[in-house]
Parts: C-alpha cells; sequence; structure tokens
C-alpha cells in the first residue's frame, strides 16, 4: 500500500471515528434533568454498604447474566393475567389502585395515549407514578401482557413536572435504545422469576419498562430491549 | 384522651385515603397542616433503595429538617408526628429512589392535606 492510500485509510479511519463520537455525544441529550456522571458523583453520598451492594449486583449481572433477588414482583406480575383484569373490571369499573382507561387518570403532560400497538385485549391497566403537581400526575404506568409469555410494566416520569433528576454512571451507561443512554438489569431467581428491566431517558423524561417472565433466558432480555426500542419509537408526548 | 383517640382516628383516615396511590407504583407526597407534617415516598410491599428529606416551614421561617437517610424500605417516611395541627405550616420534600441507578424522583410542596384529588374522584 502506498503512502497515499495509507494516509487516505488513516483520515478516513479518523472521519468515522470523529463521526461516531459525535453521534454518541448527541446521543446523551444531557440536561439539568438528565445527567451522565463519573463512578463517584454517581454513588453521591450513598453509604459505603449500599455502594458495594450495587457494585456487587454489578459484577453478577456481568458474569451470571442477572442479579440474585428472591423479590416476590415477578410472580404478582405474572399473577395479571390480561383475563383476569378483564373480568376484574367487567366487575368493578372502578378499581382503587389500578384503572382500565387512562382517561381516568389526571395526567399532567399530555398526549401519552398508551402504547398504540398494543392490542386492547393485552392492556391489563394504567396507575399513576411520580407526584401528584396541581396540572395532575407527573407520571404513568401501563401494565400489559407481551407476545412472550411475560407481563410488563412500562413507566414514564416527567423529570421537569416532578422537579427531579437522573443520573447514569459514564463507566456503564448504554446506548441502546434508539442511541439514547439507558440501563439494562435482569433480577430474580430460578423460584421466584425474572424481571428484565430497561430503563432509559429522553428529553425530560425517564422512562422503564420491565418485564416478567418464570424463567431466565437470554432471548427473553433482547425480547425487552427491542420491545423498549419499539415503545421508544411509538412515543409522542408533550408537556 | 378523647382528643388523643380522635387525632389517632383522624390519621388512620388520612393513611387509607393516601394509601390508594403507591400501590402498583412508585409515589411521593407531602402534607402540612394534616395532624402531621410529612414527605413520603413509598410502593406498597416492595422495597427499594429510597431516601426522604422533608423540610418544615412555620409562618414562612424555617423550622427543621428530617431526613431519613438511605434505606431499604417500601415507605421511606420523614414525618413530624402531631406537629401539624392548625394552619400556617409548609412542607417542602424531597425523594431519591436507587434502583440500577440514582433519580431524584420528584420535589413536592404542601400546605394541606389534599395531595391525592387526581386519583379517586376523576
Amino acid at each position: 500500500m502506498g503512502n497515499i492510500m495509507k494516509n487516505k485509510v488513516y483520515f478516513l479511519s479518523l472521519g468515522i471515528s470523529f463521526l461516531i463520537g459525535s453521534v454518541h455525544a448527541d446521543s446523551m441529550q444531557t440536561n439539568q434533568h438528565i445527567k451522565i456522571v463519573p463512578p463517584a458523583e454517581f454513588y453521591g453520598d450513598l453509604p459505603s454498604d449500599f455502594k458495594k451492594k450495587i457494585e456487587k449486583e454489578a459484577r453478577e449481572l456481568k458474569q451470571k447474566g442477572y442479579i440474585e433477588d428472591n423479590s416476590k414482583y415477578p410472580k404478582e406480575l405474572l399473577g395479571m393475567a390480561p383475563n383476569h383484569a378483564v373480568r376484574m373490571y367487567a366487575a368493578k369499573k372502578e378499581n382503587d389502585d389500578m384503572k382500565n382507561d387512562l382517561v381516568d387518570i389526571h395526567m399532567a403532560f399530555l398526549n401519552f395515549n398508551g402504547i398504540s400497538f398494543l392490542p386492547k385485549n393485552k392492556i391489563i391497566g394504567f396507575a399513576p407514578t411520580g407526584t401528584w403537581i396541581k396540572s395532575g400526575w407527573t407520571g404513568i404506568g401501563e401494565i400489559f401482557a407481551n407476545d412472550y409469555g411475560g407481563i410488563c410494566t412500562f413507566t414514564l416520569l416527567d423529570l421537569d413536572l416532578s422537579g427531579g433528576s437522573s443520573s447514569y454512571n459514564s463507566d456503564t451507561v448504554e446506548y441502546v435504545i434508539n442511541n439514547k443512554p439507558s440501563m439494562i438489569s435482569v433480577r430474580g431467581n430460578k423460584k421466584m422469576g425474572f424481571i428484565y428491566s430497561v430503563g432509559w431517558s429522553s428529553g425530560n423524561i425517564d422512562y422503564n419498562l420491565s418485564c416478567a417472565n418464570k424463567l431466565y433466558n437470554l432471548s427473553y432480555k433482547n425480547r425487552t430491549i427491542d420491545l423498549a426500542r419499539r415503545i421508544d419509537n411509538d412515543l409522542k408526548i408533550t408537556g | 384522651m378523647k382528643i388523643t383517640k380522635i387525632s389517632l382516628s383522624i390519621c388512620c383516615i388520612l393513611s387509607i385515603c393516601a394509601a390508594h396511590s403507591g400501590f402498583k407504583f412508585l409515589t411521593s407526597h407531602s402534607r402540612a397542616n394534616c395532624i402531621n407534617n410529612e414527605s413520603i415516598t413509598w410502593w406498597f410491599e416492595h422495597s427499594m433503595t429510597l431516601r426522604t428529606r422533608s423540610t418544615h416551614y412555620y409562618n414562612n421561617k424555617f423550622k427543621h429538617t428530617i431526613d431519613t437517610g438511605w434505606q431499604n424500605t417500601s415507605r421511606s417516611a420523614a414525618v413530624h408526628w402531631g406537629e401539624g395541627h392548625g394552619t400556617g405550616w409548609y412542607v417542602h420534600g424531597e425523594h431519591w429512589v436507587f434502583t440500577d441507578r440514582p433519580t431524584h424522583w420528584a420535589t413536592t410542596d404542601a400546605t394541606d392535606c389534599n395531595i391525592y384529588d387526581g386519583w379517586w374522584d376523576k
């Protein structure tokens, strides 16, 4: 290879690296509500035993694929079959802790009409999250059945309306959801089942998709990530 | 004695009303002049790493701050029991959660008990 050719390859590589770097810099979308911080800042004033536990969990996730957790949450979610929910609402339209229609929840933000591509018979219900301000709730959650045998919750929290902020560790942040800062975890055990979680942020909003399945399977993790991407593409939220 | 019983009953009723939210997902709120002055972050029966700080003002003057510190709990409650009799109290709450990453979940402000008018009657 001649020197001119070598130089061309070098500058081409440099250009590509620069472009990739630019895409990531843009994708960070950091603002006063969403921050990507170095590890020391990430843990803030968390006591050392909490920090050690989180670091141990990160190692476990990397080595084993999931974090050992005896939470009953997977069982709780898997117990919410859509048919059960439909029967429950047929008997009692208003439920104390969950609504079957978004219009029954007064949200502080506009234009969230639920995940548009979900068939109606897969939707279990809606409930608020975040906090209540004068104009309504600052967050909303939707519970639904996925098409790979699990039950999912999708939540969004408007950090601007909540007066909050969210941070990612610069060492571990990923960009798997349409190039937006994101974080993935799997928690559970063989007895209780597993929760596959994807958290991501865009603009002032924090999103989380958590799907429960009885078994641990890498394909469930990948399908949950794909579902999160699809939801992210589907969202049209304005404040 | 009678007043104590009445106060306890009112506390229980208020707790029941507040329990409608926080069942399916994490929620946070503050209340003032509500027998107690309080800031609470909670998700029924779901233990998480939570922290709540509640700052109380009386007639616009700073009185004190209650900070729960980080806890593994389903209900992080910074409460001054019995402080919120009468009027004139203002409560400013700050709420944090650490699930895979730290989130300053919300700031909440209250001058009364009415926090959930958006839930059960709309």
